[in-house]
């Protein structure tokens, strides 16, 4: 899953990003209005993060501009926590409003349900043959008994299994599980693939050359 | 003694009922007086024809008698008819003496008990009231020395007065009643505005600061009340949404750093982390908490320069206190590659040093702060008609022509500006325009996005 927050707050931008990829997402982040707007116009985010008070470009700017072309979940992340701004926001195409200060378990919970329900899944537990997949606690369980997955390994069999029976191509792959600072012609993505499969089975992805990757 | 809590209505209805009866009462004592000399006078008058008939008669009859020694007493008086008929009917009596006090004449209805008053010289007809009041008695000394003396019933007069006091009685109750109906009204009328002011002062203490008294009083006192009250209350409503606009304003700014703190502890808290992660955390919570120290000494500042109008002021020269800051502030300009030119011409003020310094080094800084890379911020004073001025022009983005009237307002920041490495807690300048208010000095901005914004304070004359 990939996230961009944008946050003009460093030290705030600093420690969601850094506990957001400690829970295996992929976080890109900006810094103002103008980045911010320009990085979820151009990437295909999983969710967004958006702070109300910008410099350059406010949130509702950013909102505005990226709802004429992209139904990507946002959600507002302001001091601004009164009702009408919470309206305003919402009304604007934010998908959910969060007022400073806030639990961040509880903006873990409200990204983890707006990714869950883009995905069109409405339960946190996926489950496919013996192996369980719950998206709550981020973890995997292979015939009753936990399975011991990195973070990243964990984004990609939560990626795939919430698009079970859809082929994913390599780019997408790529797009949702690596941030802007990572080198996507590396061979990462197919370390992790193999890796996954030595933990949950060897039939558990299947690849179709040059198609890209699927859960049955 | 404590007087009884009374309505202004019915006090002002107490005191004018009071000085109605007193009013009436005196009118009634006098009017009733009146009719009572009016009353004895008409019997007197009487009495007077009476006595001088008798006179007349008892002339005639000495005439007659002017054989006689003239010096002796009428042997004998006849009554006419018609006078004693006419003493009759008043209940009356007649009685005369002669010189040696001996009864000549009278009327049977004479009290036996009656004695030949004494002479008085020189009074012709004495009249008086005697008895229980119910008779009322004159009498007559001719020269030879008789004494002719008439006694007039008066009860029924008495009676008529006692009616005239009861009658006298009803119409002054009747006068008071319609007096207090009247007054009651006018009262009532006078009372309105001060009631209509009393229901508003209520509702506003009930917390609808809004309501403001409406009264068409055309009473000038009233009028002025209600306009100082008006005033009072639009004061206080504005002070009160001033205080709440603060409170939500604190609140507000208080957010970010707050939501640092708990977002940087939480995450530290998740699991075992490095040394170096712990540290990062403590400097990042330190950071926020100092943001939130300057955030509070700040608005204690704004409070204080807001509160105490006065601080000590002394004269001081607007060119030295800039050169001060200026060299305390020349490393920063320099960190930031900003060039400082200054121009400074002596100009001469009243004012606290301490405060004025502030408002040069919040100016200089933000010409500092919100400057281009390379730029240059231009800084004179200069004496201009005995007006004490200071200049400060940078050559940043400037500031929007929408914003412009906001800029002196609390925790107001131009949204493109607005970024943490560069906007303080958003008070600099609300804090600058407190002081040169309590200077009665006047700040004013302009700008031109992208080519100069200028900051101008202008001291009142010295």
């Amino acid at each position: 899953m990939r996230l961009l927050i944008i946050e003009d707050e460093l030290d705030l931008l600093r420690a969601l990003s850094r506990a957001l990829r400690e829970d295996g997402y992929a976080v890109d982040t900006a810094e103002d209005g103008e980045d911010g707007s320009y990085k979820a116009l151009a990437n295909d985010y999983d969710a967004i993060v958006l702070d109300w008070m910008l410099p350059i470009i406010n949130g509702l700017g950013v909102l505005t501009a990226l709802r004429q072309k992209k139904r990507t979940p946002v959600i507002m992340l302001t001091a601004k926590g009164s009702v009408n701004h919470r309206i305003e926001g919402l009304k604007a195409g934010a998908d959910d409003y969060l007022a400073k200060p806030f639990d961040v378990n509880e903006l873990r919970a409200r990204l983890q349900a707006l990714i869950r329900r883009s995905a069109g899944q409405a339960r946190d537990q996926i489950i496919i043959g013996e192996v369980s997949v719950d998206t709550w606690g981020k973890n995997v369980t292979l015939a009753g008994s936990p399975v011991a997955l990195t973070a990243r390994e964990y984004a990609l069999v939560e990626y795939l299994a919430l698009r079970r029976g859809k082929m994913v191509s390599r780019t997408e792959l790529f797009e949702h599980l690596f941030d802007e600072n990572e080198d996507s012609l590396s061979n990462l993505l197919d370390v992790r693939v193999s890796l996954v499969r030595k933990k949950l089975g060897a039939d558990f992805i299947q690849t179709k050359r040059g198609q890209g990757y699927c859960i049955p | 003694m404590k007087l009884p809590v009374l309505s202004i209505r019915a006090r002002i209805q107490l005191w004018h009922g009071l000085l109605l009866v007193c009013i009436l009462g005196a009118l009634g004592i006098a009017a009733w007086r009146l009719r009572w000399q009016d009353e004895l006078r008409r019997v007197d008058r009487e009495i007077d024809e009476v006595l001088s008939q008798m006179h007349d008669v008892l002339g005639s009859t000495r005439q007659r008698d002017e054989t006689r020694k003239p010096a002796s007493a009428p042997a004998s008086f006849a009554m006419p008819e018609a006078l004693a008929g006419r003493v009759a009917a008043h209940g009356g009596y007649y009685v005369l003496w002669s010189r040696f006090g001996l009864v000549v004449a009278s009327s049977e209805h004479a009290p036996a008990s009656l004695a030949m008053p004494k002479i008085e010289p020189g009074a012709s007809i004495i009249t008086h009231t005697r008895g229980n009041g119910d008779v009322r008695e004159g009498y007559l000394f001719t020269p030879p020395g008789e004494c002719l003396f008439v006694g007039v019933s008066i009860s029924a007069e008495r009676a008529a007065l006692v009616q005239f006091g009861w009658w006298l009685f009803a119409f002054g109750g009747g006068v008071l009643g319609i007096g207090m109906l009247v007054d009651a009204w006018i009262v009532r009328r006078a009372i309105q505005p001060v009631e209509d002011i009393i229901s508003a002062a209520e509702r506003i203490s009930h917390g609808k600061l809004s309501t403001r008294i409406e009264s068409d009083t055309t009473s000038a006192e009233l009028e002025r009340l209600t306009r100082v009250l008006n005033s009072t209350f639009a004061s206080l409503d504005q002070a009160f949404t001033q205080q709440t606009q603060f409170s939500a304003d604190v609140a507000h700014e208080l957010r970010t750093p707050v939501s640092v703190l708990i977002a940087e502890s939480q995450i530290a808290l998740e699991r075992e982390r490095s040394g170096e992660d712990y540290r990062d955390t403590i400097a990042t919570c330190l950071r926020s908490a100092q943001r939130m120290g300057g955030l509070i000494e700040s608005l204690l500042d704004l409070a204080q320069i807001q509160s105490v109008a006065h601080a000590q002021h002394s004269p001081c020269d607007l060119a030295a206190l800039t050169n001060e800051v200026i060299n305390s502030l020349r490393s920063t300009a320099a960190a930031q590659g900003i060039e400082l030119r200054c121009t400074l011409a002596d100009a001469p003020c009243e004012g606290n040093a301490a405060q004025l310094k502030q408002v040069i080094a919040n100016l200089i800084n933000n010409a500092i702060q919100h400057n281009q890379r390379a730029g240059h911020a231009i800084i004179e004073t200069s004496l201009d008609q005995n007006h004490a001025m200071l200049r400060v022009s940078n050559t940043g983005p400037g500031i929007a022509p929408e914003d412009l009237p906001h800029i002196f307002e609390r925790f107001y920041r131009t949204d493109t500006s607005r970024s943490r490495k560069t906007g303080g807690a958003g008070l600099g300048l609300a804090i600058s325009k407190a002081i040169a208010d309590a200077h009665g000095a006047s700040l004013s901005v302009e700008s031109t996005p992208g080519v100069m914004t200028t900051v101008r304070c202008t001291f009142s004359e010295v």
